[in-house]
């Protein structure tokens, strides 16, 4: 199923609101105001998608969230995947907020056991509000997994959920916001829709 | 004369062939394996970045045997001896908790390609918890490993 610009917008939309929401529940975790860029939203080749986030080989924490959309008792359909991705020293600062210790950020030394919690906590928050603003537009029952979180490589942490979609195809969807959180800090907010997932979506959408 | 050597990055599912100064470079391999064939007589060298295991039925360069039959090929139509071939592999690692197998269906999908030549390989660092990235030198077939955390090692 191709994708047009009407779907595109009304998903934006969607995407806006959600990201809009989980800005917002992170700016209450945090106590900083925190702003989202314009979002992007685009079909692209799957083996292309690690370019268009950031650098391949920097280090990258990346928190992950899938989700499945719930038909009935027995089937489940994998919708897609919720990323969190912050380079190395947008998470230890963001670590340091949300876990109400910004006096001792020392970006130089690896996410500690706390922080990771702190970040992957921070992912169920996401996909939450997330999920909440897409039931609010499509009558599917969403049901969302157990965050990950993995610091290592961009083009490596991305693999798995990645080489899960191209399984099964060659292009995904898209959608990515920054959040623009104190100065200069990297941390991206994205949906990756698999192919089914999409379909089900727009079907719903009818638009 | 001195020569400054290029870097020819190899994407996901595709590969390249390197000859002389050029290095070839695979950044970021997590549960992809990088494939490095390396031809002493001619100084060239290929890299493949492969995805997915290979799979009856499928003819998309993303799964292993596609895409290695493309390098070897090629590899053989610009004079290269395939048994001649100095075969290196890395990559294939689980990086999350709860992953599902593909590292490791990678790794063994490459293995039985490279074994079907009857190829062996010379050195491989597979498998693990950490991502990859790595140089391969075109003209003496010298491969530089990086691991996050790790620092370099040369194989």
């Amino acid at each position: 199923m191709d994708i047009n610009d009407k779907q595109k917008d009304k998903l934006r939309e969607i995407g806006n609101i959600g990201a809009g929401n989980a800005s917002n529940a992170l700016s209450k975790m945090t106590d900083e105001k925190i702003d989202i860029g314009f979002p992007g939203i685009e079909v692209h080749e799957i083996r292309d998608i690690p370019e268009e986030i950031g650098n391949r080989s920097k280090i990258h924490s990346l928190v992950r969230v899938e989700v499945h959309v719930e038909r009935n008792e027995n089937e489940s359909i994998y919708l897609g995947t919720l990323m969190l991705v912050l380079d190395r020293r947008s998470a230890k600062i963001l670590a340091g907020h949300l876990l109400g210790d910004t006096e001792n950020i020392d970006i130089e030394q690896q996410l500690t056991e706390s922080e990771e919690s702190a970040l992957k906590e921070t992912g169920n928050i996401l996909t939450g509000s997330t999920l909440s603003a897409m039931t609010e537009w499509v009558d599917l029952k969403l049901k969302e997994g157990v965050p990950d979180i993995k610091t290592d490589m961009l083009g490596a942490v991305m693999d798995e959920i990645l080489l899960k979609m191209a399984q099964h195809e060659d292009e995904a969807l898209l959608f990515q916001t920054k959040f623009n959180f104190k100065k200069d800090l990297n941390s991206y907010f994205i949906f990756l829709f698999s192919r089914k997932g999409r379909n089900l979506i727009l079907e719903k959408l009818s638009v | 004369m001195r020569r400054i050597s290029k870097n020819v990055n190899v994407k996901m599912g595709d590969y390249e062939i390197g000859q002389d100064n050029q290095v070839l470079t695979a950044m970021g391999l997590g549960s992809c394996v990088g494939v490095c064939l390396y031809d002493q007589d001619n100084q060239r060298a290929g890299l493949a970045h492969v995805m997915l295991p290979a799979e009856d039925g499928e003819e998309s360069s993303k799964h292993a045997d596609v895409l290695l039959d493309s390098v070897f090929t090629e590899m053989k139509n610009k004079g290269s001896h395939l048994s001649d071939l100095e075969v290196k592999i890395y990559g294939g690692a689980s990086m999350f908790d709860n992953s599902f197998d593909i590292g490791e269906r990678n790794i063994s999908s490459v293995k039985e390609e490279i074994s079907s030549r009857g190829l062996n390989i010379a050195k491989e660092d597979t498998g693990g918890t950490k991502g990859r990235a790595i140089w391969l030198n075109c003209k003496n077939g010298n491969v530089v490993v990086r691991k996050s955390f790790t620092g370099n090692r040369k194989d």
